[in-house]
């Protein structure tokens, strides 16, 4: 009887419990929705399809399409694996690596552009080099994926190390002992199962990358991103001229976030 | 299962690599920089320069117009500091130009156009609605809350100490005592230039003292300041001049004087030649211009310096 008393008091008190996150939550929910309510209704949706046919927001789209995933998989590809190491290891100076990876979070994008002009601008050794192979480092598409991977790697590194501390480090040590390389165990246990955390990150990174507008407009003003499209617009034509870029820009996020944690989260057993 | 689902990070991963393996190389090619001509321009030509004279000189030379735009300050020290290295620089004071990039960068520059000082406002206002029944606009402006209207900081920018100027030229024109003192205490500055406008359009404000090409671009309806204090027109400079502005923290003292766009060739351009092509057309072309909400005085172009060889005023 005790028991079930106890079951019955942990139950009701648990409503007003979810209730009160859920109306935390829900506060900052509608404050989120509001502009946005704001904004659609004040410019309608008469001329997205017609702001989205010029040949600059084609162009805009386009770039956008070509350098967020370019600069989401240099982030992974080499993000990953710096989140297994600060994750799985320590060594001296550990805690200044960990602070050099949420630089470029703490910093605001226009000095992380500013940075990075300084580091491979046009007038910098590298920069002056690299321009005269051909391969300019500032106002060109390579331009806008340094400094979407500036600012947006830290997001994929930051929750993958998450991902992989979470893992209870004996699966590891078993799959050391039946014979398994460190490489092989990476492979096969550890990424498997900080997968969520790992798409998690590559979705975030994403979205922080194809919506980049500070670093880049230091670093790539030109060709125009959606973003520095949608500043020029801004700058040209006043709030109503933004509104279909920014519309496809949120679209398009939604539909790769949607996408990415769909076939990103295929069910495994330890699921 | 654990396999299956081994095997599908794997594909995907796969598949990750293959894609950035296929997009890579479009990064190269995808510049086009030969065929065009770098602008680093005063913001409130951004519309000019990418509605009117991007496109006509695109038509006209097949060379595309790659516009980066700043307040003129910003731009002069981007180029100052090779922050930036645009091939064509232009400047909403053609004297800050000469002042802060002859020797160093250039030694010519070609004046274009003019642009003139007035009010946008929102004609659901108030304020608006007098506008247009043509009430004074000084008359006006004194029956307005404090923030109704708008200028940007004149602080920070010459369309802020240009509006301040401009109170000071209409008090001096219809003997209003302490008109730009009272303007002063009911207006709000605005940092930021394109902001100001944004501020009218939503209703936020009531109206704002902006360049005519602002309230062009932002279809805004907008009403000229009276020529003795709406900084057209260059030969009235020594009247202009009668109001100063001393900013607060550089206590640097600005003159008023007529707004005049000019333009010029960086040294060290990429794309000389398309760079002296495209003075050259905002040369020739006031009808361009005018069409952007310019004006194009009699008189213009003018140049100052030794003009390059190929461009002929």
């Amino acid at each position: 009887m005790t028991l079930v008393t106890e079951t019955h008091t942990k139950r009701s008190s648990r409503l007003p419990a979810r209730l009160v996150p859920a109306v935390l939550g829900g506060i900052l929910l509608v404050y989120f929705a509001l502009p946005f309510v704001a904004f659609l209704s004040r410019t309608g949706t008469g001329n997205v399809v017609a702001g989205l046919s010029t040949p600059e927001a084609q162009v805009a789209i386009r770039n956008s399409l070509l350098t967020a995933p370019v600069s989401t998989a240099i982030a992974t590809v080499f993000g990953v694996p710096l989140a297994y190491t600060l994750a799985r290891s320590s060594f001296p100076g550990q805690s200044l690596v960990e602070a050099l990876v949420i630089l470029p979070l703490i910093v605001p994008p226009v000095v992380g552009g500013a940075m990075i002009i300084t580091a491979v601008g046009r007038f910098t050794p590298i920069g002056a080099a690299a321009a005269a192979a051909g391969v300019p480092l500032t106002d060109s598409l390579l331009g806008v994926v340094l400094a979407q991977t500036f600012v947006a790697a830290p997001f994929v590194i930051i929750t993958a190390r998450a991902g992989f501390a979470a893992i209870d480090e004996r699966l590891e040590e078993v799959s050391r002992s039946l014979g398994y390389g460190p490489v092989a165990t990476f492979w096969n246990v550890s990424l498997p199962l900080a997968r969520g955390a790992i798409v998690a990150g590559i979705v975030l990174t994403f979205a922080r990358a194809i919506g980049e507008f500070g670093a880049t407009m230091m670093v790539a003003y030109n060709p125009r991103t959606m973003p520095t499209r949608i500043w020029v617009e801004f700058i040209a034509g006043g709030i109503d001229a933004i509104f279909p870029l920014a519309l496809a820009l949120l679209g398009i996020t939604l539909v790769v976030l949607a996408a990415v944690t769909r076939f990103g989260r295929i069910p495994t057993a330890v699921d | 299962m654990t396999t299956g689902s081994r095997s599908g990070g794997l594909r995907s991963t796969r598949r990750g690599f293959l894609a950035a393996g296929a997009i890579l190389p479009l990064v190269g090619c995808l510049d086009g920089s030969a065929d065009s001509v770098s602008v680093l321009s005063a913001g409130s030509l951004a519309r000019t320069f990418e509605e009117y004279v991007g496109p006509a000189f695109h038509d006209e030379t097949g060379i595309e117009v790659r516009g980066e735009y700043y307040g003129t300050n910003a731009v002069m020290r981007m180029v100052e500091d090779r922050t930036k290295h645009p091939d064509v620089i232009v400047s909403a004071d053609a004297t800050l130009l000469r002042d802060r990039l002859y020797e160093d960068v250039t030694d010519w520059d070609v004046e274009f156009a003019t642009n003139s000082v007035g009010i946008g406002y929102n004609d659901e206002t108030t304020f608006g609605q007098r506008l247009e029944k043509g009430e004074p606009w000084y008359e006006v402006a004194l029956d307005t809350d404090d923030g109704d209207l708008t200028i940007a900081d004149p602080n920070l920018d010459p369309l802020g100490y240009r509006a301040v100027q401009a109170f000071e030229l209409a008090e001096a024109e219809y003997g209003l005592d302490g008109f730009r003192e009272a303007m002063l205490e009911r207006v709000y500055r605005e940092p930021e230039e394109p902001q100001i406008m944004a501020g009218v359009e939503s209703g936020g404000r009531a109206g704002a003292i902006v360049y005519r090409n602002m309230a062009v671009d932002h279809d805004v309806p907008y009403r000229d300041f009276d020529d003795a204090y709406n900084f057209s027109d260059p030969e009235r400079n020594a009247h202009y001049a009668t109001a100063e502005f001393t900013t607060d923290e550089e206590g640097y003292t600005a003159e008023g004087r007529a707004v005049v766009y000019n333009a010029t060739v960086n040294d060290e351009a990429d794309e000389p030649a398309a760079g002296r092509r495209l003075v050259n057309f905002l040369a020739h072309t006031p009808d361009v211009l005018e069409a952007a909400g310019l004006t194009v005085p009699d008189g213009m172009p003018v140049s100052e310096g030794d003009l390059p060889e190929g461009l002929e005023l």
